[in-house]
């Protein structure tokens, strides 16, 4: 019988020996990790060691669900893949969206090891109770929503997670998309199931039932978050935009740097007029699609309906900067489908094209160098060019494969200053075009480099008040003492909060739970002790699950210090010092309340406080043997 | 097919995938969450449209929880709006 709120085993398939075999969820992830992330950590504690190469077969590829996961706790559906990833080497985990992980669970799984490599092109199908390697040599070679689409027409309900070409050819800046939209494993983790000649990974409709202990419970506190969700008014904007209005606004506001982040994008009129043109459309194009028991549907099919693209559709939502320098929506669905369908991470090949376009600018390189491919970061022909090319390492395309760290490697030792990544991942919000918050901040002290799936704290947006940061404190469980050594009369110590920021979402992490912030906001860290007491049965207390949450982030760390990891690669990118022209304006980072530049040896002084308030080493950037004995890692 | 499931209204423009109609379904016959024994199934056989079928098998009682606990009027009674 498995404990409430899990499906109760863990499935484990070896892919060179062709072997499958299953274990009782340990009750050491149940009380110690939660599940999700944490129990994906706690997996690999033994799996991951210093001559684990990430496209060897000895890199796991964990792949876990909490235990919100399956039943209808609103935004409880993410499924979590960790691994050792190709394009920066820190061994990270990715979250998505979809059914993946309710079909995981409904087969009786919370989790799945995959290691080994096949001798030939294989996909898993994880069945009720086991898997099943199936012969993928016909799939090899088709694209994320060809793959997806064939593999959906075999085996009926199920949820996949594909490979597209970019997986194939083991490129690192690749990235897949769970049932063609819910992004997840930036950085390559395409690339890891190709090394391994894994086509995909397609978990199937099971008869396993998640049992909650507490219904009764479990049912006032599930129905009075969805009443709050439902009658909030942000979400009609969510419902009918998903996510893209939010680049919109955040163009029209300045803050779309361009030209590889040295000059803002201004909103002129003719622009805004044209943007707003393409936001009409998108919205008008756009059919919501949600996951799991979630009120907040953000995900969405795209579908061109008139024009030389018409019948062009794409999943999800990659509006970055393209569409606000060209505002063409039909040939913007078709670059972002085929960025979709090759498998390539938008951020980090967005920049890639923007720096080649910067650099070419500058004189640094040259037609010659680029093997004659035109590359223009405004053009979208440009970036369906280089998509095909990129995915298939064919000419300049195999130098963009690499990623940024093989970018920085391949140009001239004067240009890599240019580069701007951490950890070799391109960070998602510069901190010029805005300001350095808990968001911006912790892509620096990321393991897993320049990502941006953490946050939940005051400082997403500008005007909080010392009041709104305790209120925001005591939601995300920091406690009283600590926020005495956040809060400093009228300001507060980013280093010291981010520290909680992340613990915060290090908790939604291990639950399943979504960490968007149109769904964070509606959650406490009481509620999520109530709700989680009731599904287990397990009386936790907020302090508890807190320090699970910190416990579950120090072994992700402890698990890369291994890797070589330290507080030199905590640093952030030299651009960001790089001053950002807007008109005739040169505009640098500023703190939250715009009172002080954030200058290297500031951002130093954050970093020493953010390592002080985790208690971890300052000059190592990792946790002391004290931490670790508070943490019951001592020995790992 | 009873005279309450025929008071099910399916607007399969409204419904996102979301499946919390088979969860909701599937706990009053299990008593787990349990979509694969759920009465209602939501299946998306038309491909990139972004349109789902709303389906009802046979042990089907028209009892309506599908309908209650619907988050976007995919599924409503007769008589309530979509």
């Amino acid at each position: 019988m498995a404990f409430p709120g899990y499906a109760g085993r863990i499935l484990y398939v070896d892919l060179t020996g062709g072997k499958v075999r299953t274990e009782e969820t340990p009750r050491e992830i149940i009380h110690s990790y939660i599940g999700g992330s944490g129990g994906n950590t706690w997996l690999a504690r033994d799996l991951i060691s210093a001559r684990t190469e990430p496209l060897s077969p000895e890199n796991p590829i964990i792949i876990g669900a909490g235990p919100f996961s399956g039943t209808v706790v609103p935004g409880g559906a993410k499924v979590f893949i960790s691994t050792r990833l190709p394009a920066g080497g820190a061994f990270a985990r990715g979250s998505g969206g979809g059914a993946f992980a309710l079909m995981m669970k409904s087969c009786g799984f919370d989790h799945v090891v995959i290691t080994g490599s096949s001798p030939s092109p294989v996909y898993i199908k994880i069945i009720q109770g086991s898997a099943e390697l199936c012969d993928a040599s016909g799939l090899w070679g088709c694209d994320i929503y060809e793959a997806v689409d064939r593999l959906k027409s075999l085996h009926g309900p199920c949820s996949v997670i594909p490979i597209g070409v970019s997986g194939e050819k083991l490129v690192k800046v690749s990235i897949t998309s769970i049932d063609k939209g819910g992004t997840i494993g930036r950085g390559g983790l395409p690339a890891v199931m190709g090394s391994k000649n894994l086509k995909a990974v397609v978990a199937c409709l099971g008869s396993t039932g998640i049992e909650v202990a507490r219904h009764a419970e479990f049912s006032g506190i599930v129905g009075g978050l969805l009443k709050r969700m439902k009658s909030w008014p942000g979400r009609k904007m969510i419902l009918d935009s998903g996510m893209s209005l939010q680049f919109i606004e955040w163009w029209g506001s300045g803050s779309t740097l361009v030209k590889n982040g040295t000059e803002v994008l201004s909103p002129t009129p003719d622009k805004i007029a044209s943007f707003e043109g393409f936001a009409r459309s998108y919205v008008a194009n756009r059919k919501p699609l949600g996951c799991p028991g979630c009120p907040m549907a953000d995900k969405e099919v795209v579908t061109v309906t008139e024009g030389p693209y018409s019948g062009t559709v794409c999943y999800g939502n990659n509006i970055q900067t393209l569409p606000a320098t060209k505002a063409n929506f039909g040939k913007w669905v078709k670059v972002t489908e085929l960025v979709n369908r090759e498998g390539l991470d938008w951020f980090d090949f967005e920049n890639m094209v923007s720096l080649c376009h910067f650099l070419m600018d500058r004189g640094i390189l040259t037609p010659g160098d680029l093997g004659g491919v035109k590359i223009d970061e405004n053009d979208e022909d440009s970036y369906l060019e280089l998509a095909r090319l990129t995915a298939r390492r064919q000419g300049f395309g195999d130098v963009l494969a690499e990623g940024l760290l093989g970018l920085e490697k391949w140009l001239d030792p004067a240009a890599r200053r240019y580069v701007n990544h951490i950890k070799g991942l391109s960070p998602v919000f510069d901190p010029r075009a805005n300001y350095m918050g808990t968001m911006e901040f912790t892509q620096t002290t990321n393991p897993r480099g320049g990502h941006v799936a953490f946050g939940g704290s005051p400082t997403y947006t500008r005007g909080k008040t010392m009041e709104d940061f305790q209120r925001h404190g005591d939601r995300m469980g920091i406690s009283r003492q600590a926020m005495n050594r956040v809060i400093r009369e009228d300001t507060f110590s980013l280093g010291r909060l981010s520290r909680y920021s992340e613990d915060w979402c290090s908790l939604f992490d291990c639950l399943s739970l979504c960490n968007r912030a149109f769904v964070n906001r509606f959650y406490s860290v009481d509620t999520i002790t109530s709700l989680l007491s009731a599904v287990t049965g397990l009386d936790r207390t907020a302090e508890d699950l807190m320090l699970t949450a910190e416990r579950s982030w120090n072994l992700w760390r402890m698990i890369n210090e291994r890797l070589g990891f330290s507080r030199e690669d905590d640093h952030p990118p030299k651009m960001w010092f790089f001053p950002v022209r807007d008109g005739d304006l040169e505009l640098t980072i500023k703190d939250y309340f715009d009172r002080e530049e954030i200058t290297p040896s500031r951002m130093d002084q954050l970093l020493d406080e953010y390592y002080a308030e985790r208690g971890w080493d300052p000059d190592t950037g990792q946790p002391t043997e004290e931490k670790k004995k508070q943490l019951g890692l001592e020995g790992l | 097919m009873g005279d309450s499931k025929r008071a099910l209204v399916v607007n399969p423009d409204s419904c996102v995938g979301c499946m919390t109609c088979m969860l909701r379904c599937s706990y009053k016959f299990t008593g787990t969450y349990c979509p694969a024994m759920a009465a209602v199934i939501i299946s998306n056989p038309e491909g990139d449209s972004g349109m789902f079928a709303v389906l009802f098998s046979e042990k089907c009682d028209g009892c309506g929880l599908c309908a209650a606990f619907c988050l976007y009027g995919g599924i409503t009674r007769t008589g309530e709006g979509g």
